[in-house]
């Protein structure tokens, strides 16, 4: 447990780091919009520590050099950064704290939800470590991609060694590094491969998502429904998947911070947040490979929100977002060897698009994988859609239909791929689709949240308008 | 349209479901995955004395394994074979390890017993071959 809780601490620096830059960006103090900028800064201190991890390595600096290196300036960096705000700016951490140390009649609604939230949490994060620690190597996918990858960087310590694959073994050599990056730092600070390490990175990412679901959603909706998407979010994590080390639970945490940012600049037209919603699907493609199908079909909706609102320029923001892990993804891919297992001669992909037979199989396994998702003993599908029934929409359903998009765009992005797969087709759904599900199922969360009634707004109000915001510009 | 009262207790009922949901899924029919072994902790724990007995200087190993053995390999055998090797591999790290014979030290998998006719045919006279026990070799072709 002690190196659990010690490999948690070495990841806290540089999420401090990226809460302080998307903090720069977007100023706006309550708790909602800290704890949404303390998960898009682990979010982004993860991304952006795994890139210059990656060039420091290609410039011949050996990983533990670099990785402890790093360690020790981000915590000096964060140590002058607060020092020096304290100094020129001492009422802004003063109106921080008193953000943080702000009390609000809570009715008693509240706190019955907040009592099951805190339930929710206790159960979920005691059996996420449970059954992470009966299995501290994960499953297939960490030993032969994500973990295996840091392992060797941990072990060689050597600089080269990522990019000559003939000298170590992956499954899929391009698969996006962001994950081992961050284990093999970790481990280099830590001067030990301990098992425990990529458990409380995957923590961070499971538990990041009903975190961010739970801020934003009250910060859009009130309190309650916050704590309601969180609970089912908790109650939903999908360990079967999570418990393994893949990176997918990290790529569903970009997917919903990046819906997240593109709903918020829907509301409120202000292009930091098509800047951030730009990081966070640039890291989306650094994260896993099906990120990049993601920032492809982000970028199409942040151009179609900007033509809505006759603002092309404000397009720019995101590209400025983007840019620059996109150009990470570009320097991995182009150093690494590069073959798709999903590559398949023309005329095999035009007979597979021609058969009908595929798409229903497809379609099937869409439904009936969705109606399992979870594995509950009455499907979510069936339990939300009887609340949705009763509650109804509300007017929000019509800002909500980016959200939708980029969550259908990404599905139908999947079942494109499976119609035009060169793998038995069978084998393939039963090996990913319950992960492809899980990659948009927190967005989908938030979108229902987010289009259906509230029970009611709660003590969130001081919160929910820009205008009220305390920030100084 | 319902009245907040009415919203309020639908709203705990679906966070109490939730809540109850969560836990038969937690503690009472958890996915098969997370109650059985993976075997990744045994097999590195059999690949510990094998570490050990490799000279540090060797980066590159070999593998072989039943799947060799086998004319007509069945999918079965092949996805165990999957596992195991790249648990091999995993544990292994940072050596690499490659499928075949072509190597100064290669270790063995074997559950067959005719594993040996299989590596007096195809490696050189005088190759050692220690045995780690549970069906795991490793073999030192002596090259002059």
């Amino acid at each position: 447990m002690t190196n659990f809780l010690i490999s948690l601490l070495i990841f806290l620096p540089k999420t401090l780091l990226g809460f302080f830059i998307v903090h720069r960006i977007w100023p706006e103090r309550c708790w909602q919009t800290l704890v949404i900028k303390l998960v898009s800064g682990f979010v982004l201190g993860a991304g952006i520590s795994s890139a210059l991890m990656l060039f420091a390595l290609r410039a011949g600096i050996p990983p533990s050099t670099y990785a402890r290196s790093e360690f020790g300036f981000t915590v000096f960096l964060l140590i002058t950064m607060t020092i020096l705000t304290y100094h020129s700016q001492p009422l802004q951490i003063k109106h921080l704290l008193n953000v943080l140390r702000q009390k609000t009649n809570i009715s008693w609604p509240e706190t019955a939800l907040l009592v099951i939230l805190l339930l929710a949490f206790i159960l979920s994060s005691g059996t996420f470590i449970y059954y992470s620690f009966q299995h501290p190597h994960g499953f297939s996918d960490a030993w032969t991609i994500w973990n295996n990858l840091a392992r060797y960087i941990f072990r060689s310590n050597d600089a080269g060694l990522i990019f000559d694959t003939a000298r170590y073994f992956r499954i899929h050599y391009d698969y996006p590094a962001m994950y081992s990056m961050n284990i093999a730092g970790a481990w280099s600070v830590l001067q030990s491969d301990s098992t425990r390490t990529p458990i409380a990175f995957t923590f961070l990412g499971v538990f990041a998502i009903p975190v961010a679901l739970w801020a934003s959603v009250s910060y859009l909706k009130g309190n309650l429904q916050g704590a309601i998407v969180a609970t089912i979010a908790l109650m939903t994590p999908h360990f079967g998947l999570t418990v393994g080390q893949y990176s997918d639970v990290f790529l569903a945490l970009n997917i919903l911070l990046t819906g997240i940012f593109l709903y918020s600049y829907q509301i409120k037209s202000e292009t930091r947040f098509l800047l951030l919603a730009g990081l966070m699907a640039g890291f989306a493609a650094w994260t896993k490979n099906e990120g990049l199908l993601f920032l492809a079909i982000s970028g199409a909706v942040s151009d179609w929100l900007v033509i809505r609102n006759h603002r092309t320029k404000h397009f720019l923001a995101f590209i400025a977002g983007m840019s620059l892990p996109l150009l990470v993804v570009i320097f991995f891919k182009t150093n690494v060897f590069y073959r798709s297992d999903l590559a398949s001669s023309p005329e095999k992909s035009l007979l597979h698009l021609l058969d009908i037979s595929r798409y229903m199989q497809i379609a099937w396994a869409y439904l009936t994988y969705s109606w399992r998702f979870g594995d509950w003993p009455i499907s979510p599908v069936l339990i939300l859609s009887v609340y949705a029934i009763l509650v109804r929409f509300s007017a929000e359903i019509k800002n909500g239909f980016a959200i939708l998009s980029l969550l259908v765009l990404q599905q139908t992005g999947y079942f494109l791929i499976y119609l035009i797969t060169p793998h038995d087709l069978d084998w393939h759904i039963y090996t990913s689709l319950t992960r492809l599900l899980l990659h948009t199922y927190p967005l989908a969360l938030f979108w229902l949240f987010i289009a259906l009634n509230s029970p009611y707004k709660g003590t969130s109000e001081t919160c929910s308008s820009p205008s009220t915001s305390a920030t100084p510009t | 349209m319902l009245t907040k009262e009415k919203r309020i207790l639908l709203a705990i009922v679906l966070t109490v479901v939730s809540l109850l949901s969560g836990l038969y899924v937690f503690f009472v029919k958890p996915p098969l995955v997370l109650t059985r072994d993976s075997g990744a902790q045994n097999w590195e724990a059999r690949m510990k004395p094998v570490k050990q007995a490799l000279p540090t200087e060797v980066k590159t190993v070999g593998y072989v394994s039943d799947l060799d053995l086998i004319d007509n390999p069945t999918r079965e055998n092949f996805f165990a074979e999957i596992d195991e090797f790249s648990l091999t591999a995993y544990s292994m790290i940072p050596r690499m390890v490659r499928q075949g014979l072509n190597y100064e030290w290669i270790i063995g998998n074997f559950n067959k017993p005719e594993f040996r006719k299989y590596l007096d045919k195809n490696l050189p006279s005088g190759y050692e071959l220690h045995d780690m026990g549970f069906g795991i070799y490793l073999i030192h072709v002596n090259t002059p």
